[in-house]
C-alpha cells in the first residue's frame, strides 16, 4: 500500500471537478475515524442515525395511588423476529434511563393503559428528565379517558427532544397516573408485541 | 501545510482507497460540491414514505382481525407542502415492501369513529415478516370508548424498528379488530389513518 501525505489536495490548474477513484474502487474513512468529522462546508453530506432503539416494559404494574405519578419499571430492550437496533446507547435501571454518548435524542413513549374494574376519569403518562442525577422535571404528559366498562382500554403517546449534554447527570424516566386507586393497570410483557415501549433516536451531536 | 494539485486520485495498487486517519477532520469548503454517483455507506441514507388510507374503512365482522388490504395510496401530493422523500415504499393488497435494506421506523396512526355509540374494545396491530409469508406482531394498541351523541373518536399509534435485511423477505402489514361495528377515517388530502415509513440508517 502506498500512502500520500498531505494536507490539502486541489485541482491541479483552475477550479472544477476533482475525482477520487473510479468505478470498481472503494474509497474509505477507516472505521474508527467519526463520520462527524466530515465537515459540510458546501453542498456535500450529512452524517446518518448512529443510534435507535426500542425499550419495553416487561412486567405489567397497576396504578395502586390516586392522582400520584408513578414510576414505571422494569424495562428491557426489545427483540424479535424482524426487530432492530441501531448500536445500543440506551440503557435502564429501575425505570431510570441513562445513555452512554451525548447528543440530542428523540424520545418517544407509547403507554397501553387496561381498566381495572374501578371508575377512571382520566389517566395519564409522562417523560421526565434530569440534568443533574437528582431532580427531575416533567417534558411533557398525555393523557386519555377510559369507559366505565370491564375491561376497557386506553392508550396514550409522548414525544419530546432533549439534549444529553453530560451522560452521567442526565436520565429520563417515565411515569403515568390515574384518577382512581387501583383503577388502572399497565400493559407490558418481556414478548412481542410491544405495549408499553419507548423509541429512542439520537438524532444529531450536542 | 502541504498541497498536493492533482485532478484524479486512485488507488496506487488495487481497488482500495483510504482519506485519513483516525482522529483527523476531512473538510468540503464552503462553495464546494461533494458529489456521489456511486454508493455511499455509512452517511445519511435517509427516506420517508407516507401511506395515506384514502377512504373509510368499516370493519367487516366484529372481534375479528381485519388487515388493511385496500384504499391505500402513497401520492403526497395535497395538501401542498407534504412529499416523501427518497425511494418510497410500495404496496400491495395490503402488504409493505421497503425499496432498501436498512433501519426502517415504522409507524401505524388509526383514526377510529363510530356515529353515537361506544365501543368497548378496539385493537391495532402492526406485523413483520422476514420470509414473505409468516408474520410476526410486533406492536399492539388498543382504546375502548364511551357512548354518547355524535361521532366518537379516537386515535390508536404506535412504532417500531424494522431492521430489513433482505427487501424480497422482510415486509409489513396491518391489522384492526374491534367488538363493535367502528370505521377508520380515510382521507386523501390530508392524514387521518396512515403509515410512516422512515429509514434511519444502512442495515
Amino acid at each position: 500500500m502506498s500512502t500520500l501525505k498531505v494536507d490539502t489536495i486541489l485541482k491541479r490548474t483552475g477550479t472544477g471537478t476533482i475525482t477520487v477513484g473510479q468505478s470498481g474502487d472503494t474509497i474509505s474513512i477507516p472505521t474508527t475515524l467519526n463520520a462527524t468529522t466530515i465537515q459540510q462546508g458546501g453542498s456535500a453530506i450529512t452524517q446518518g442515525i448512529t443510534n435507535a432503539e426500542q425499550h419495553q416494559q416487561t412486567a405489567s404494574v397497576t396504578l395502586s395511588s390516586a392522582d400520584t405519578w408513578t414510576l414505571l419499571t422494569p424495562f428491557a430492550r426489545s427483540s424479535g423476529s424482524g426487530l432492530g437496533n441501531i448500536e445500543t446507547y440506551v440503557s435502564s435501571s429501575s425505570g431510570i434511563f441513562s445513555f452512554s454518548q451525548t447528543g440530542y435524542y428523540s424520545i418517544e413513549f407509547f403507554a397501553y393503559l387496561k381498566r381495572s374494574n374501578h371508575l377512571n376519569q382520566y389517566a395519564g403518562t409522562s417523560i421526565y428528565m434530569t440534568t443533574n442525577d437528582s431532580s427531575y422535571t416533567q417534558l411533557c404528559e398525555a393523557y386519555t379517558n377510559l369507559p366505565d366498562v370491564s375491561g376497557a382500554y386506553g392508550s396514550t403517546s409522548n414525544k419530546v427532544i432533549v439534549d444529553i449534554t453530560d451522560t452521567s447527570q442526565c436520565k429520563v424516566k417515565f411515569m403515568a397516573q390515574t384518577s382512581d386507586a387501583g383503577g388502572i393497570s399497565m400493559q407490558a410483557g418481556s414478548g412481542l408485541p410491544m405495549k408499553n415501549y419507548a423509541t429512542f433516536i439520537r438524532i444529531g451531536d450536542t | 501545510m502541504s498541497l498536493l494539485n492533482v485532478n484524479k486520485i486512485d488507488p496506487a495498487t488495487g481497488t482500495g482507497l483510504e482519506l485519513g486517519s483516525s482522529g483527523d477532520t476531512i473538510t468540503v469548503p464552503s462553495g464546494a460540491t461533494f458529489t456521489n454517483s456511486g454508493t455511499a455507506t455509512g452517511f445519511n441514507p435517509a427516506a420517508m414514505t407516507t401511506f395515506r388510507l384514502t377512504s373509510n374503512y368499516t370493519i367487516s365482522s366484529t372481534s375479528t382481525w381485519e388487515y388493511f388490504t385496500a384504499n391505500l395510496s402513497s401520492t403526497m401530493t395535497s395538501p401542498s407542502g407534504v412529499a416523501n422523500l427518497g425511494s418510497v415504499v410500495t404496496e400491495s393488497s395490503g402488504v409493505f415492501t421497503f425499496p432498501s435494506t436498512g433501519y426502517w421506523l415504522v409507524g401505524m396512526n388509526l383514526y377510529c369513529f363510530r356515529a353515537g355509540d361506544n365501543w368497548d374494545q378496539a385493537y391495532g396491530k402492526a406485523y413483520v415478516t422476514i420470509n414473505n409469508s409468516s408474520y410476526s406482531e410486533f406492536l399492539q394498541t388498543a382504546e375502548s370508548v364511551n357512548a354518547g351523541s355524535g361521532s366518537r373518536e379516537t386515535v390508536m399509534n404506535g412504532q417500531g424498528l424494522i431492521d430489513v435485511t433482505d427487501t424480497a423477505n422482510v415486509k409489513c402489514k396491518f391489522a384492526i379488530y374491534s367488538t363493535a361495528p367502528i370505521s377508520v377515517w380515510g382521507q386523501s388530502g390530508r392524514n387521518a389513518t396512515y403509515f410512516t415509513f422512515q429509514k434511519l440508517a444502512d442495515t
